[in-house]
C-alpha cells in the first residue's frame, strides 16, 4: 500500500502534459536567443564606444604637385604639440591595404592610385581635444588635411545597439506573453479534464490553495522542464554561432561574446519560465475556484 | 432552488434538522432529493431562502469559510464519485488528508473501516477495478472517516445486497449515536421502515414531515447497536 502523503491528488494523467515542455523549450529558445543577443551587443558596444572614443583619425589626401610626405610632417607636428593627443602614428602601407582589401582586393598596388594617407591619433586618457580647433590648425599647417572625429560612428552604433536590444526585449516580452497564454490554455484544460476530482475535493472542504497547488506543482515541473530543453537547445545553438561567427569577424567588427551577466540570465531562464508558468497555473485555478460556491 | 434559469426544483421549504437526529430523505425519483442534498452539503446556493448550518447564516458566510463547514460533513454521493487513480485506502483516507492530520495518526482507524465494511482485502485496489458495491462502501467509508458532525448520503444502499445494506445502515446509526446528524437520501420503504427515524417526504418540490408509526427492528444484530438510538420525537418541525 502506497502511502498518501506525495501522491497527487489530481491523476497525473494530464492533456499536453508531454506537448506543454516542449512548446516551453521553443519558447525558451527564443528567448534565450534574445537574452544572448542583448548581451552579447550591449557588451561590444561598452567595449566599441570606450575604444572609438579614444581614437582620431587625420586623413591626408593625395594631391598632384604636391608632397604629401611634406604635408603629413606638418600633420604630425601639429598634432604632437597639442597636450591632449597622446600619440599620433602615421599608417603603414600594410594597414592601408589591409583597410581597402574589402574593395580594391588584396593584391591592389596603392602606388597606382592617389590613396589618401591616414594617421592615426590616440587621445590622452582624459583629456577632451577641441575637434574644431585642432582642425582648422590641421588645415592651416597641412591643407587639405582632415580630423575625422568618431563621435558619429559610435553615435551610428549606439543607434543600432539600442535597435537591437528593444528588439530583444520586445521579443522577450512577447514569448513571454505567449507563454503565459499557453499555459492558462493548458491549465484550462487539465482543469476541465479534472473537473470531476477538483470538484469531489471542493466539496470535500480542500481550500482553493490546496487544489491550486496541485496544478502549479505539476506546471513548475512542467515549465522547469521546457526551461531546461530549451536551454540545451541554446547552449548548442550558441556554441555553433560563436564558432562560426570566431571565423567570419572582420578586424573591424566588435567581438561578439556574451558576458557574465548574459551566462548568468540564460542559466535563470528556467527557473523564471517554470515560476510563470507555475504562478500563470495557480492565478487560473483560483480563478476558475472562486466560481464555485 | 433552481439551475441557472430553470423551473424551480425545490420552493417553500422549511425545516430544521436538530443536531444529533436521524432523518430519511424520500419522495419519487426527480422530486429533488439530491438538490435538496446539494444544498445542504454546500455545493449550490438557493436562489432565493435561508439556510443556516451549524448556527450559521450561509447567505452571510464569507467565501473562505465554506471549507472549514464542509469539512463537517461527510457525503455519500449516489455516483459514489471516488478518486479514480487512487487506491481504496487513499480514498477512504483522503478527508483526514485535507484536514490535515498525519497518516500515522490515521492509518490503522482507515483499515479497520475498510475491514469493518468488508473491504480488508481491497484496500490496494482502485475503484475501476472494485464492483458498483464495493466503490459504494468505499464512498460510505470516505463519507464517515473522518466522524462528521453531518452525514449526508444519496442512496447509499442502492448497489449493494440486503445484508451489506444492513450493516451500512447500523454504521450511520452508531455515527449518528456519536452525535452526528444523519439525512439518508432513500426510496427504500423497507430500510425507512426498519429504521423507523423520521421521514421528510419531497413531493412537487416540496416537504412534508412524517413520524414513523412504529419502530420496528428486524435486524437481531443491528438491535443491539442501535437500542438506545434517540427516538423519532428529536426529529424536524416542519413551520
Amino acid at each position: 500500500m502506497s502511502a498518501p502523503r506525495g501522491v497527487p491528488i489530481l491523476s497525473p494523467r494530464e492533456p499536453g502534459s508531454r506537448m506543454l515542455p516542449l512548446v516551453i523549450a521553443v519558447m525558451v529558445y527564443l528567448a534565450a536567443l534574445s537574452v544572448a543577443g542583448f548581451g552579447a551587443v550591449s557588451n561590444a558596444l561598452t567595449g566599441w564606444r570606450a575604444d572609438l572614443a579614444s581614437r582620431l583619425t587625420v586623413l591626408v589626401p593625395a594631391r598632384p604637385q604636391t608632397s604629401i610626405e611634406q604635408r603629413i610632417d606638418s600633420a604630425l607636428e601639429v598634432l604632437k604639440a597639442s597636450p591632449a593627443i597622446a600619440a599620433a602614428r602615421r599608417l603603414g602601407d600594410p594597414e592601408l591595404k589591409a583597410l581597402l582589401a574589402p574593395w580594391l582586393g588584396p593584391d591592389a598596388s596603392l602606388t597606382d592610385l592617389p590613396v589618401p594617407q591616414l594617421i592615426a591619433v590616440t587621445v590622452a586618457s582624459g583629456a577632451t581635444v577641441d575637434a574644431s580647433g585642432l582642425g582648422a590648425a590641421l588645415a592651416k599647417a597641412s591643407p587639405g588635411a582632415i580630423l575625422e572625429g568618431n563621435e558619429d560612428w559610435v553615435s551610428q552604433v549606439a543607434r543600432i545597439g539600442t535597435t537591437v536590444q528593444s528588439g530583444a526585449l520586445a521579443v522577450i516580452a512577447l514569448v513571454s506573453l505567449a507563454g503565459v497564454a499557453i499555459v492558462i490554455f493548458a491549465t484550462r484544460a487539465g482543469l476541465s479534464v479534472h473537473h470531476e476530482n477538483v470538484e469531489i475535493l471542493h466539496l470535500m472542504g480542500a481550500q482553493d490553495r490546496f487544489i491550486a497547488r496541485e496544478f502549479q506543482k505539476r506546471y513548475f515541473r512542467l515549465g522547469l522542464v521546457g526551461g531546461l530543453l530549451g536551454l540545451v537547445l541554446t547552449a548548442i545553438s550558441l556554441v555553433v554561432a560563436f564558432h562560426v561567427l570566431r571565423h567570419a569577424q572582420g578586424p573591424w567588427l566588435p567581438r561578439l561574446v556574451p558576458g557574465q551577466d548574459t551566462v548568468l540570465a540564460l542559466a535563470l531562464l528556467p527557473i523564471v519560465a517554470a515560476i510563470l508558468a507555475m504562478v500563470t497555473a495557480r492565478l487560473t485555478v483560483m480563478r476558475a475556484l472562486s466560481r464555485m460556491m | 432552488m433552481r439551475y441557472g434559469s430553470g423551473p424551480e426544483v425545490l420552493h417553500d421549504l422549511t425545516f430544521h434538522l436538530e443536531p444529533g437526529s436521524f432523518h430519511f430523505l424520500t419522495g419519487p425519483s426527480g422530486s429533488g432529493k439530491s438538490s435538496l442534498l446539494r444544498l445542504l452539503y454546500l455545493a449550490h446556493r438557493p436562489s432565493r431562502g435561508l439556510i443556516n448550518l451549524f448556527d450559521r447564516d450561509l447567505a452571510l458566510l464569507p467565501r473562505r469559510h465554506l471549507p472549514g463547514l464542509r469539512r463537517r460533513i461527510g457525503v455519500v454521493f449516489q455516483e459514489f464519485r471516488l478518486l479514480d487513480h487512487l487506491t481504496a485506502y487513499q480514498n477512504v483516507a483522503l478527508p483526514l488528508r485535507l484536514a490535515r492530520r498525519r497518516e500515522s495518526e490515521y492509518r490503522e482507524d482507515v483499515i479497520e473501516l475498510l475491514n469493518w465494511v468488508g473491504l480488508g482485502d481491497r484496500v490496494s485496489a482502485r475503484p475501476p477495478v472494485l464492483s458498483g458495491g464495493e466503490q459504494q462502501r468505499v464512498a460510505i467509508a470516505r463519507a464517515v472517516v473522518a466522524k462528521p458532525d453531518l452525514l449526508l448520503a444519496d442512496e447509499p444502499t442502492g448497489s449493494v445486497d440486503a445484508d451489506i445494506g444492513r450493516r451500512l445502515i447500523s454504521l450511520f446509526v452508531q455515527l449518528n449515536r456519536l452525535g452526528t446528524t444523519v439525512v439518508v437520501a432513500t426510496h427504500d420503504r423497507g430500510l425507512v421502515r426498519r429504521i423507523g427515524a423520521p421521514e421528510l417526504r419531497l413531493a412537487d418540490g416540496t416537504v412534508e414531515l412524517y413520524q414513523p408509526v412504529v419502530q420496528a427492528w428486524e435486524d437481531a444484530a443491528n438491535a443491539q447497536a442501535v437500542s438506545d438510538f434517540p427516538p423519532a420525537s428529536t426529529g424536524a418541525s416542519p413551520q
